[in-house]
C-alpha cells in the first residue's frame, strides 16, 4: 500500500472491502463521458475514426448501444462494457503464473513482469475483456482505476457521470440496492451470474441481460465450471473407450464368422 | 470473440503434440498387444513421439512470443502455481519427452537381452499413458476457457484426442516404409517390415484405422449435437477446413479406402498399398485443417 493510501486509511476513506460500481442502465444518457474520462486517465490514444463499440487494448471501457425488437416494439439500450471485475474471476482461474490477480478491493489486476504471454486469459474470459497487445506483447484492460481508490477517489468513469448512472461503493451496498430493483421486477446482471462480478447491473423491466449481449453463465464460478467440466469430460472418457472396445469387439466378431464360412466351404469342397 | 489470439501457431502446436502423444499411445498397443507382429509400428511410434514433442515445445516458445521473459516465468509458474493447466501441461510435455527420449534410445540400440525387451515394454507403456493425457491436456485446457463456448464441452477433449491417436497411427504406419527404404542402417526391423505393413499386414491396418475413424465421427458427432454457441456452430458448420478438410479428406476418404482395403474389394495388391499410404497422408491433412478450423471458428 502506497504511503497516500495509508493516510486516507487513518481519515477512514481509505477500506480494504470489496469495492464495486453500479450501472444504473436506466439512468445513462450515453454522452460517453465515462469513455472519454478512462482514455484520459490511462493515458490511452484517443480514437481515429469513431467511438467504439467495443473494448481494445486501447480503449477500456465502450457504450454499447444496442436496439432491440420486443412485442413490436423497438427498445434501445445503453450499457457500459468494460472489465466486469468478478468476484472469482475467470482470466485469473486460468492464469498459469498468477501474473492476473485479484486485490481484496475486488479490482482484478495484471502483472506484465509475471506474464509468459499465452493469452489463455483472453480465451477465458466470458465477457471478452482482456485484450492482448500485438506490440507490446501485453494484456490490456480496465484496472478499476486502483491507484485512484488507494487515494480515496473513485474511479475516473464514475467521477465523470452526469447522469449518476454510475455509483461507486462496497460492493455488499450495491448488491442490496440491485436486489431491490430486482423486486421492483427490472433485470438486474452480476449479482452471482459467474460466480457475481464488481460490476453490477440494473436493466430496464423488457431488456433481459442476453439482450445487450451479457453471457448466461449461471451462477457457478470458475472453480465450480472447471470442476464440473473436469468431471464430464472423464466420464465421456468411458463412452469413447466403449466404443472403440465395441468396434474392436464387432470387427473380431465379423472375421471369426468369416473365417469359420470360409473353412466351413472349404471342408465342403474336399467332400 | 472477436479476437484471434490463438491462430496457426497453436493449431500446429496441437497437431504437434498430439501426433506425438497418439503415436506413443499406437507404439504401446503395437507393442503390448501386437507382439513382433507389430513391432516397425511400436517402433516408428516411440521415434515419433519424442521428436515432435520436443518440436512442439518449440512452436509454443514461438507462439508465446516474450522470449525473454517467458523462461524465467515459466520457472515461476512450475514452483509457485503447479496447479496451473499450464504447468500441468508442461510437467506432463517434460515427462512424456524424457521417458520417449529413453525409450526410442533403446529402440536404435535394440538388443536381443530380456533387459532391452522389457525397458521397452514398460517404458513403452509409460510413454503410452502419458501420451494419452498429452492428447488429451490441450482440449481440457480449451475446455475451461469460458469466454470461447464452442470449447466448452466435455467432449471436446476427446475429439482432440482420437483425432491424435489417428494422426499417430497414420504417420507412424507411413514411416514404416520411409524410413526402412531411406535410412536402412538405423533399424534392421523396419527394413525387414518396409513392404509387410502395407502388404500381408494391411488388412488388419485397415481394420483398426477404420475403427478409430469410426470412433472419431462418433465423437464429432456427438460434440457438434451438443454445441449452444450459435455463433460458433455458424463459423463451424460454414468452415471448409472443418468439413472439406478434418471431416471429408481426414475421415470420410480415409474409412472409404479402410473399408475396401479390409473387405478386400475395388482395389488389389500395390494399388490397396497405395491407397492406404494415401489415406494416411490425408488423415494427417485433415488433423491440422480440423485443429485450425476447432481454433478459428471458436474465436470468431
Amino acid at each position: 500500500m502506497k504511503l497516500g493510501s495509508l493516510k486516507l486509511v487513518s481519515r477512514g476513506l481509505y477500506t480494504d472491502e470489496p469495492k464495486g460500481v453500479l450501472v444504473d442502465t436506466r439512468k445513462c444518457i450515453g454522452c460517453k463521458a465515462c469513455t472519454i474520462s478512462c482514455k484520459l486517465w490511462n493515458d490511452n490514444p484517443r480514437e481515429t475514426e469513431t467511438f467504439k463499440t467495443k473494448t481494445s487494448a486501447s480503449t477500456y471501457t465502450v457504450i454499447s448501444e444496442t436496439e432491440i425488437e420486443k412485442n413490436d416494439k423497438l427498445e434501445y439500450a445503453l450499457v457500459k462494457k468494460q472489465c466486469m471485475h468478478c468476484v472469482e474471476p475467470w482470466c485469473e482461474s486460468v492464469c498459469p503464473t498468477g501474473a492476473i490477480y485479484k486485490t481484496s478491493q475486488g479490482a482484478v489486476l495484471y502483472d506484465s513482469t509475471r506474464c509468459i504471454g499465452c493469452k489463455y486469459c483472453v480465451q477465458a474470459c466470458p465477457y471478452d475483456i482482456p485484450h492482448f497487445d500485438e506490440e507490446e506483447h501485453l494484456i490490456k484492460k480496465c484496472v478499476l482505476c486502483t491507484d485512484r481508490i488507494e487515494l480515496g477517489l473513485e474511479p475516473a468513469c464514475v467521477n465523470t457521470c452526469i447522469s449518476g448512472a454510475l455509483e461507486f461503493g462496497s460492493r455488499e451496498t450495491l448488491v442490496i440496492k440491485a436486489q431491490e430493483a430486482e423486486n421492483e421486477g427490472f433485470n438486474v446482471f452480476g449479482i452471482d451470474d459467474g460466480g457475481g462480478t464488481s460490476w453490477i447491473y440494473i436493466l430496464q423491466k423488457n431488456i433481459e441481460p442476453k439482450d445487450v449481449g451479457f453471457p448466461d453463465l449461471g451462477s457457478n464460478p470458475p472453480s465450480k465450471f472447471n470442476l464440473n467440466m473436469i468431471q464430464s469430460a472423464t466420464g465421456m472418457g468411458g463412452l469413447t473407450a466403449a466404443l472403440a472396445l465395441a468396434g474392436v469387439a464387432a470387427a473380431k466378431y465379423v472375421e471369426r464368422r468369416n473365417s469359420v464360412s470360409e473353412s466351413s466351404k472349404t471342408e465342403g469342397k474336399e467332400e | 470473440m472477436t479476437e484471434i489470439v490463438w491462430g496457426w501457431i497453436t493449431a500446429v502446436d496441437l497437431f504437434l503434440i498430439g501426433t506425438a502423444g497418439g503415436a506413443a499411445i499406437i507404439a504401446a498397443l503395437a507393442l503390448i498387444f501386437g507382439k513382433e507382429k507389430y513391432s516397425s509400428l511400436a517402433e516408428t511410434g516411440s521415434y515419433i513421439a519424442p521428436i515432435f514433442a520436443i518440436l512442439s515445445i518449440f512452436s509454443v516458445i514461438i507462439d508465446l512470443g516474450r522470449f525473454t521473459d517467458a523462461p524465467g516465468n515459466m520457472l515461476y509458474t512450475l514452483t509457485n502455481y503447479p496447479g496451473s493447466m499450464i504447468s500441468l501441461g508442461t510437467v506432463l510435455r517434460i515427462l512424456f519427452i524424457v521417458t520417449g527420449l529413453v525409450n526410442a534410445f533403446l529402440w536404435i540400440f535394440r538388443k536381443d537381452s530380456v533387459g532391452n525387451y522389457w525397458g521397452r515394454m514398460v517404458l513403452g507403456a509409460v510413454n503410452g499413458v502419458l501420451g494419452l493425457s498429452v492428447t488429451l491436456y490441450p482440449g481440457v485446457m480449451l475446455s475451461l476457457a469460458r469466454g470461447v463456448q464452442l470449447w466448452n464441452s466435455p467432449v471436446f477433449p476427446w475429439v482432440i484426442s482420437v483425432s491424435s491417436v489417428l494422426t499417430g497411427l497414420a504417420l507412424s504406419a507411413l514411416m514404416v516404409p520411409i524410413i526402412g527404404s531411406v535410412l536402412p542402417g538405423l533399424s534392421s526391423n523396419l527394413y525387414e517390415s518396409r513392404s509387410l505393413l502395407f502388404g500381408d499386414l494391411s488388412e488388419r491396418l485397415s481394420l483398426y484405422s477404420g475403427i478409430t475413424t469410426l470412433v472419431e465421427m462418433v465423437v464429432v458427432v456427438i460434440y457438434m449435437a451438443g454445441v449452444t454457441n450459435a455463433v460458433g456452430f455458424q463459423a463451424l458448420m460454414t468452415s471448409a477446413s472443418f468439413w472439406g478438410g478434418f471431416v471429408f479428406l481426414g475421415l470420410l476418404v480415409p474409412l472409404v479406402i479402410y473399408a475396401l482395403g479390409w473387405l478386400k474389394v475395388g482395389l488389389s495388391g500395390s494399388l490397396r498399398s497405395s491407397a492406404l499410404m494415401a489415406s494416411f497422408l490425408l488423415v494427417i491433412i485433415g488433423s491440422i485443417l480440423g485443429r485450425y478450423a476447432l481454433l478459428l471458428a471458436a474465436q470468431l
